[in-house]
C-alpha cells in the first residue's frame, strides 16, 4: 500500500517538474523573441 | 527497376503535381481572404469561434513580434491540455480498455511532439492510448500543428507584399481557423470517407477477440481509425493509431489507401508553393521556387526506390532471386508489405521523409545502406518540398543566401522580392540555417558515446549510429517517422528527442517571423536593370545549387560514418 502511494507521489511530481519543463521551455522561446527583436535594426528614420 | 515501377513513380508525382495547382490557388484565396465556395457553410462557425476567443483579438492587426507571441501561447496552452489528457486518460471518458494514464515524461515527449506536427511515438498507439486520448490528444493536434505551420508562412509570405512597414503581417488567430475550416476540417473529412470504405475502421468500441488456428485467443485493437487517417497524411503529421503506422492493415488496407495517402502527403506542401506566387503576385517566382523543389524530388525520390529494387549482392549470394519477375518483387523485401510490394513502399518512404510527414508502410531500419539513406536526405534539407509551410520557409532561406551571395559576386545589391538584404537578415537566415544540423549532429554525437545511449541501440556499429542518427534528424525535421531499432522509450531518448523536437521547431520559425519583421519595415524597392532577379531559371539553377552545396557540406560527414560506410562493409560481407 506505501509502495503504491510512494509510486503515486512520485508521478505526481513528474508530472508537475513535466509541466514546469513544458512551460519554462517555452518561456525561454518567448525570450527568443525579445533577442530577434534586438537584432533587427530599428528602420531609418532619415 | 522495372517499367511498371517506374510508372507507378511517375504517374503518382504527376498527380500529385497536378492537384497541387488548383488547390495552391485555391489556398491563396483562403489566404487573402477572397470569397471561397466554403464561406456560406463555414462563417458561422467562424464567428462562433471568433466570439470564443475574443473578438478584439481576433480583429487586431499582429506585427512578426505579437503574432509570433500569440502562436508561442496557444501551441502552450494546447501544449498543456494535451499532456493532461494523456497523463490523467484513466479518469477520463472513452477508455474502454481501462488503459493507466501515460507516464508523465512519455506524456511530455508526446505532447511535444504532436503540438509541433512532428508526431514522434516513443509509445504503441494500441497498447497506451485510450479512445479519447487518439482522438483530442492525438488528432486534434494533427489539425492545429498543421494550420500553425502553414500560417506562419503566410505571415512570412505577407511581409513581401504590405505596405504598412510590417505593422500587420495578418492575425494569427483568424488565419489559424480560417485555414482549418476552410482547408483541413472540410477536406480531412471527406477525404476519411473513401479510406474508411476501403476498409480503416471507424469506431469506440474496443476491439474485438479473435480465435487463432491454434486456439488461443487474439485481442484486435478497434478505434477511430479512419478520421485520424486523413489528417495524418494531409497535414503531414505522421503519427499512426497503430505502432505499426502506415504498415497495419487497419490503417492502410489497400494499395488504394497506399495511393491515397502518399497523395495527401504530397498535395499541401507542394501548393504552397504556387500559393506563394499567387500571393506576391508573381506566379513565375512560384514556379521557380516549384521547379527547384521538383528537380531535387526527381533525383533524391529513387535514390530510395532503386536501391530497395536491386537488392544487395548478400541477398544474391544467399540465393535469394533479387531480379523482378512476374511471380515475385526481387530486391530487398525484408520489412516490407507483401501487398504493396518494393515500388509502392519505397515510394511510399520517399515522400514521406522528403515531404517531412513521417507515416511509414515499411521499416525503414530494415531498408539497405544506400536506400536508407535516402530517406535521410529529404529530413536534412527540409525544403525538397518539407512540410507544409515549413519545408516553404527552409527553402527561402537557401534562396536568401543564394541571393546574397550572387549579390557579393555580381557586385549588385542583395534584393529579395523587393527587399534588400542585409546584415540583421543575415544573421537571422544564418541561425536558421545552423539551428538545425545543430541540434542534429550534437545530440547524436553525445548519444554514440553516452553509455545509456549506446545501450538502447538494437545494432551495432555504423547502423546503431544511423538508428541514432535518425531520430535526431527525424525530430529536428518534425517528421516523425523512426529507423526503429532504437528504444526510444529510456529517459535520455525520450528527453532528448523531445528537446530537438522543440528546438527544430519553434527557433527557426520565431527566426523567419523577425526576419519577415526585418524586411517588411523596409520599403520595397522598384526592380532595375541592375536588379538580380530571382524569378528565373538562372536564379532557380543557383537556388538548386546553394541547397545542395550548403546541404552536403553541412550533413555529408555525418552520412559518410553511418549509411555510406555500412555500404562498403556490406559490400565486404560485414552486416551489423
Amino acid at each position: 500500500m506505501k509502495m503504491a502511494s510512494d509510486a503515486g507521489r512520485v508521478r505526481m511530481l513528474l508530472t508537475i517538474l513535466m509541466l514546469l519543463i513544458l512551460i519554462g521551455s517555452f518561456g525561454l522561446l518567448a525570450g527568443l523573441v525579445y533577442f530577434c527583436e534586438s537584432v533587427i535594426e530599428p528602420p531609418s528614420t532619415a | 527497376m522495372t517499367l511498371q515501377g517506374w510508372l507507378q513513380v511517375g504517374l503518382t508525382l504527376l498527380v500529385g503535381f497536378l492537384i497541387s495547382i488548383p488547390v495552391g490557388r485555391y489556398l491563396a484565396s483562403v489566404v487573402m481572404d477572397r470569397a471561397t465556395a466554403l464561406d456560406r457553410l463555414f462563417d458561422p462557425l467562424d464567428t462562433c469561434l471568433y466570439r470564443l476567443i475574443g473578438r478584439r483579438i481576433c480583429a487586431r492587426a499582429m506585427d512578426w513580434k505579437a503574432y509570433t507571441l500569440h502562436m508561442l501561447a496557444t501551441n502552450l496552452f494546447m501544449a498543456i491540455i494535451i499532456f493532461l489528457i494523456l497523463v490523467f486518460q484513466d479518469y477520463l471518458p472513452l477508455n474502454p480498455r481501462h488503459f493507466t494514464g501515460m507516464e508523465p515524461m512519455l506524456a511530455f515527449n508526446t505532447a511535444v511532439s504532436f503540438i509541433t506536427n512532428t508526431d514522434w511515438q516513443a509509445y504503441g498507439g494500441e497498447t497506451t492510448l485510450s479512445n479519447f486520448s487518439q482522438m483530442a490528444a492525438i488528432t486534434f493536434p494533427m489539425f492545429t500543428s498543421a494550420t500553425t505551420g502553414f500560417v506562419v508562412a503566410m505571415a512570412f509570405i505577407r511581409a513581401f507584399t504590405v505596405r504598412d512597414r510590417g505593422a500587420n503581417l495578418g492575425n494569427f488567430y483568424r488565419d489559424l481557423i480560417r485555414f482549418t475550416t476552410r482547408v483541413l476540417m472540410p477536406a480531412a473529412f471527406v477525404l476519411a470517407l473513401p479510406l474508411i470504405a476501403q476498409g480503416e475502421p471507424q469506431t469506440l468500441a474496443a476491439g474485438v477477440v479473435a480465435h487463432t488456428a491454434q486456439g488461443a485467443e487474439q485481442s484486435i485493437a478497434l478505434g477511430p481509425v479512419g478520421s485520424l487517417e486523413s489528417i495524418k497524411h494531409l497535414g503531414t503529421n505522421g503519427g499512426g493509431f497503430f505502432n505499426a503506422n502506415a504498415a497495419h492493415p487497419f490503417e492502410n488496407p489497400t494499395p488504394i489507401t497506399n495511393l491515397v495517402q502518399t497523395l495527401l502527403m504530397i498535395v499541401l506542401p507542394s501548393s504552397i508553393v504556387l500559393c506563394f506566387g499567387e500571393m506576391i503576385g508573381n506566379r513565375r517566382q512560384g514556379w521557380v521556387l516549384y521547379g527547384v523543389m521538383a528537380a531535387m524530388l526527381i533525383v533524391f525520390l529513387p535514390a530510395v526506390v532503386v536501391p530497395e529494387q536491386a537488392g544487395t549482392p548478400l541477398l544474391a549470394k544467399a540465393g535469394i532471386e533479387t531480379a523482378a519477375t512476374s511471380h515475385q518483387p526481387g530486391g530487398n523485401m525484408e520489412g516490407k508489405e507483401v501487398r504493396f510490394g518494393i515500388v509502392q513502399s519505397g515510394l511510399f518512404a520517399a515522400v514521406t521523409t522528403l515531404f517531412t510527414t513521417g507515416s511509414v508502410n515499411s521499416m525503414h531500419d530494415s531498408y539497405t545502406p544506400l536506400g536508407g539513406m535516402g530517406t535521410f536526405i529529404g529530413m536534412m534539407l527540409q525544403c525538397v518540398f518539407g512540410g507544409k509551410g515549413v519545408g516553404f520557409l527552409a527553402a527561402l532561406v537557401f534562396g536568401i543566401i543564394g541571393v546574397f551571395v550572387a549579390g557579393l559576386m555580381v557586385g549588385r545589391t542583395p534584393q529579395f522580392l523587393g527587399k534588400k538584404i542585409e546584415k540583421p537578415e543575415i544573421v537571422l537566415v544564418a541561425l536558421t540555417l545552423l539551428i538545425h544540423p545543430l541540434v542534429i549532429l550534437a545530440p547524436t554525437g553525445w548519444s554514440v558515446v553516452a553509455p545509456y545511449g549506446v545501450a538502447a541501440m538494437a545494432n551495432a556499429a555504423m547502423h546503431g549510429y544511423s538508428e541514432v542518427l535518425y531520430a535526431f534528424t527525424s525530430s529536428a525535421a518534425n517528421n516523425g517517422s523512426a529507423f526503429a531499432g532504437l528504444n526510444a522509450g529510456t529517459p535520455w531518448y525520450t528527453m532528448a528527442t523531445a528537446a530537438v523536437i522543440l528546438l527544430g521547431r519553434y527557433p527557426p520559425i520565431i527566426f523567419m517571423m523577425a526576419l519577415a519583421g526585418s524586411v517588411a519595415a523596409k520599403p520595397t524597392t522598384p526592380a532595375t536593370a541592375g536588379t538580380l532577379r530571382t524569378d528565373t531559371l538562372k536564379f532557380g539553377a543557383f537556388w538548386l545549387g546553394t541547397i545542395l552545396v550548403v546541404g552536403a557540406l553541412t550533413f555529408l560527414p555525418a552520412l559518410v560514418l553511418g549509411p555510406v560506410a555500412e555500404f562498403f562493409a556490406m559490400k565486404s560481407g560485414l552486416l551489423f
